[in-house]
């Protein structure tokens, strides 16, 4: 359906990409938990995942509880990556709602790149301040686990 | 052009001259005036006008409209033009500034005529001798008591009226005739010198009541000279058939035959339509009654005195009142010089059809898609193309993403799609390979591994090609010298357009933060020029370097003045969310933007300052990704889609009533490439030709 048209995500250290062709999905700036398991193993959880097609909702149990989720497929090679939650039916299981899972599985991860303005910017300010590196413009991102909880999800 | 106002000699005046007089102004200030509205300028101009009625001494006439300066005669004079209403009586009908004293009062209640009559008899009797080589126009209206005016007219009358001043009087006293003020026409006829309508015209009129083809004709041959050979032949072709009707009507089947043979022209594009007449001369007497009845005929002179009207010039016959414009003609450019019918299909391709380039010298078409294929099409005329060569590069390829040619429009570079990192392919299109067996050794490979589009610097001499990718690559090649990397790049950067000045030197890359950097590989530097609210599916500049029209993902189809970095139009209507769709300059002046759209199937064409498109092309089946137009021959835009087919469109004439359908045509390897002729006269004639 034509040449499709893939965005990228800006993120100096670490993206996630489509292990089957290589299409960029999401950085690890927008990494939200870890500690989640999908069919194929450990899956992340993230904020902003782009360049991804998503499928109708779902009504699905899992092992913490019934869930409105939408399969996500990549855009350029149609292959599955992940699901994204549209609902939760619990509570304390809404701070899924609107975040994608990426099975790690089906993605790879490539290191980042600094972009040249930011390259440019950060040897201005190395070069104007003393002693303090500008350098980091994301904040490192600590694994945050709101639960340690495993989900198992059946496919 | 600007011309002061009649006010600018009054020393009250504040100095605004009148803009642009306009036949429309001229009326539309009159109606003003009827209301009784008079305007700061109005009043000055009456009170000058008082002023010299008062002294005496009627204005007289000054110099001719075109002379940028105020006129040589004293200041005490002013020249004043009618505004043709029945209310303000102002002197002679001298179409210069505009004369808006509405008060009647203080003027005669005498008609124009009258009184000019009665000046024209002053005249005479005063000044005997100098009417010399001036027409008698120029004498009478000049409307001077004073001999020293008079001569001074005189002489200024010596030089005849422009063609110009000669339309607008005729336009005027059109008008003046259709109020009723047949006096004033006769006078200004007369002072004048101009007829209101060339007496050929009203003999043309007058023969085409009569149904007199005969004359017609011959009055259109007298005029060959003067209008173009196109609107000549479809003139002439027109009223012979005409005539032929006639004769075949009337039984009078000889004649027929005579004019068949002797005036119908043997030009090859009207051969269909004399074969069809000379078949007729063979039909049954009944049935050419029957068909050629006389209501037929009848009932198409207002359709012929349209037509000709249109092609005649524009002074010749003049259209009866289109709004204000009078003797001004509609701008037909666009429907001569623009595309707006498919003329070719061409269907080579078995896949998507992704990129489409013209070479710089407009002689042909790259054409390239999702199989990997790239087919090469050379321009024949406006309308046609025909297959020249076509490579393919790998099995492999998810498909090819993107073209450039090279300054001398004899290589192409191209770039695989997707994330595969093949390279950039770097072919001679003049050289045939064999398809089955794709040889490596044709085929020049930069950056293995690396790259994903790339373009040459414009320049004829140099072969210099900048290819980026969007993993940070980013170096300028010299493919005559060496093919490595010269080791000047830039780094941190995700590119997906680019585009060579013509400098040699700067480059413009598009990138995944939404910005177009400028980039000089010789002191690498780099600026950014546009920072995007949106994110930039591909982009491109015009001819001059001055415009860049972006595509963008979800704002529309934006231009920008690189110049001062800013946004200056937005075009809406096509769509582009999730494939890669091209939009170019192209047209007469490259006043014209063109794109395709996802989802629609649409060709959309925005004149450069519109928001909403002026013209939709439909006929493809799938979303067009890929749109060209043809620097070379400004009517021909191809555009490729995901049907898998190339679609030229080209100009067809307009008043034409040959029609033509739109044929399907494979372009194969029957021929041998080379032998094609080229045409390079752009097709413009009004006739049947089957394409």
């Amino acid at each position: 359906m034509g040449l499709p048209f893939v965005e990228w995500i800006d993120d100096p250290k670490q993206l996630f990409v489509c292990a089957k062709c290589g299409t960029c999905l999401t950085g690890i700036k927008h990494l939200v938990s870890e500690s989640f398991r999908g069919g194929t193993g450990t899956a992340y959880l993230f904020n902003h995942v782009i360049n991804v097609n998503m499928t109708e909702s779902i009504r699905r149990v899992m092992t913490t509880g019934t869930h409105w989720v939408r399969d996500i497929d990549c855009r350029y090679c149609n292959s599955r990556v992940g699901w994204f939650y549209e609902m939760a039916l619990k509570e304390d299981q809404q701070y899924k709602e609107g975040h994608f899972i990426l099975e790690l599985a089906l993605t790879k991860r490539i290191p980042g790149m600094v972009d040249i303005v930011a390259q440019k910017r950060m040897k201005s300010d190395a070069a104007s301040s003393s002693g303090e590196s500008g350098s980091s413009n994301n904040p490192s991102v600590s694994s945050l686990s709101f639960e340690e909880e495993k989900e198992d999800v059946t496919v | 052009m600007k011309r002061s106002t009649a006010a600018s000699h009054d020393p009250a005046s504040n100095g605004n001259s009148v803009t642009n007089f306009s036949l429309s102004r001229l009326f539309q200030l009159s109606a003003t005036e009827r209301q009784g509205v008079t305007t700061r300028r109005s009043l000055r101009l009456q009170q000058a006008y008082e002023r010299l009625v008062a002294g005496g001494e009627s204005p007289s006439v000054t110099v001719p409209i075109n002379s940028p300066e105020p006129h040589a005669s004293s200041d005490g004079n002013e020249s004043l033009a009618s505004s043709a209403t029945p209310n303000i009586s102002p002197p002679p009908v001298k179409v210069r500034r505009m004369q808006v004293g509405g008060n009647p009062a203080a003027l005669n209640n005498r008609s124009v005529g009258d009184r000019l009559k009665e000046k024209q008899k002053d005249l005479q009797s005063h000044v005997t001798t100098t009417e010399g080589s001036s027409s008698t126009a120029a004498a009478a209206p000049s409307t001077s008591t004073t001999t020293v005016a008079l001569n001074s007219s005189v002489t200024t009358r010596d030089k005849p009226l422009s063609d110009r001043q000669r339309n607008t009087v005729r336009v005027i006293s059109q008008y003046l005739r259709e109020i009723g003020m047949t006096n004033t026409v006769e006078t200004l006829t007369d002072e004048s010198g101009c007829r209101e309508e060339d007496p050929l015209a009203t003999q043309f009129r007058e023969a085409l009541e009569k149904s007199d083809w005969g004359t017609i004709v011959e009055i259109v041959d007298q005029l060959k000279d003067q209008i173009k050979e196109s609107s000549y032949m479809t003139l002439r072709v027109t009223f012979l058939e005409e005539l032929l009707k006639t004769h075949f009507s009337s039984g009078d089947l000889i004649a027929a035959l005579a004019v068949l043979q002797k005036e119908y022209p043997r030009h090859p594009d009207f051969l269909d339509r004399r074969k069809h007449y000379g078949s007729m001369l063979a039909a049954d007497a009944d049935y050419l009654k029957s068909n050629f009845a006389d209501s037929i005929v009848m009932t198409q002179k207002s359709d012929l005195l349209d037509l000709a009207e249109d092609l005649f010039p524009p002074t010749f016959l003049l259209p009866k009142a289109h709004g204000s414009n009078g003797i001004l003609r509609d701008h037909k450019c666009n429907t001569l010089h623009f595309p707006n019918r498919t003329s070719q299909i061409i269907s080579d391709h078995e896949a998507e059809v992704w990129v489409l380039k013209f070479s710089p010298n407009g002689q042909y078409l790259a054409s390239t898609g999702k199989s990997g294929l790239i087919y090469i099409f050379k321009v024949l005329n406006d309308r046609k193309l025909a297959y020249y060569n076509r490579y393919m590069l790998s099995d492999e390829l998810d498909g090819i993403n993107c073209l450039s040619w090279s300054g001398d429009s004899n290589f192409i570079a191209c770039g695989s799609a997707g994330n595969s990192h093949f390279g950039i392919f770097l072919i001679d299109i003049h050289r045939i390979v064999d398809v089955e067996f794709p040889v490596q050794d044709h085929i020049i490979r930069l950056g293995v591994e690396k790259f994903t589009v790339a373009d040459f610097f414009p320049s004829p001499r140099q072969h210099r090609i900048v290819c980026a990718d969007q993993k940070g690559n980013f170096t300028v090649h010299d493919v005559d010298h060496d093919l490595s990397d010269k080791g000047n790049d830039f780094e941190g950067l995700r590119v997906n357009g680019l585009y060579c000045l013509k400098d040699g030197r700067t480059v413009l890359a598009s990138d995944t933060l939404f910005r177009i950097r400028s980039y000089n590989f010789e002191n690498m530097t780099d600026l950014t020029l546009i920072e995007e609210a949106h994110p930039i599916v591909s982009f491109t500049l015009d001819s001059p370097e001055e415009r860049c029209l972006i595509t963008t993902k979800s704002g529309g189809i934006r231009m920008w003045c690189l110049e001062t970095r800013t946004l200056i139009q937005t075009f809406f209507g096509s769509v582009h969310a999730d494939i890669v769709v091209n939009a170019c300059f192209g047209g007469a002046n490259e006043e014209y933007i063109a794109s395709g759209s996802e989802g629609n199937n649409r060709v959309m064409i925005w004149k450069r300052d519109e928001k909403y498109p002026v013209k939709y092309l439909d006929g493809h089946n799938g979303s067009i990704n890929a749109i060209a137009w043809n620097p070379h021959f400004k009517n021909m835009l191809v555009s490729g889609s995901d049907d898998h087919t190339i679609r030229v469109w080209s100009s067809v004439p307009p008043g034409s009533t040959f029609v033509e359908p739109v044929p399907e045509i494979l372009s194969r390897v029957d021929e041998d490439p080379r032998d094609s002729p080229v045409d390079c006269e752009p097709y413009l004639r009004h006739a049947s030709v089957k394409y």
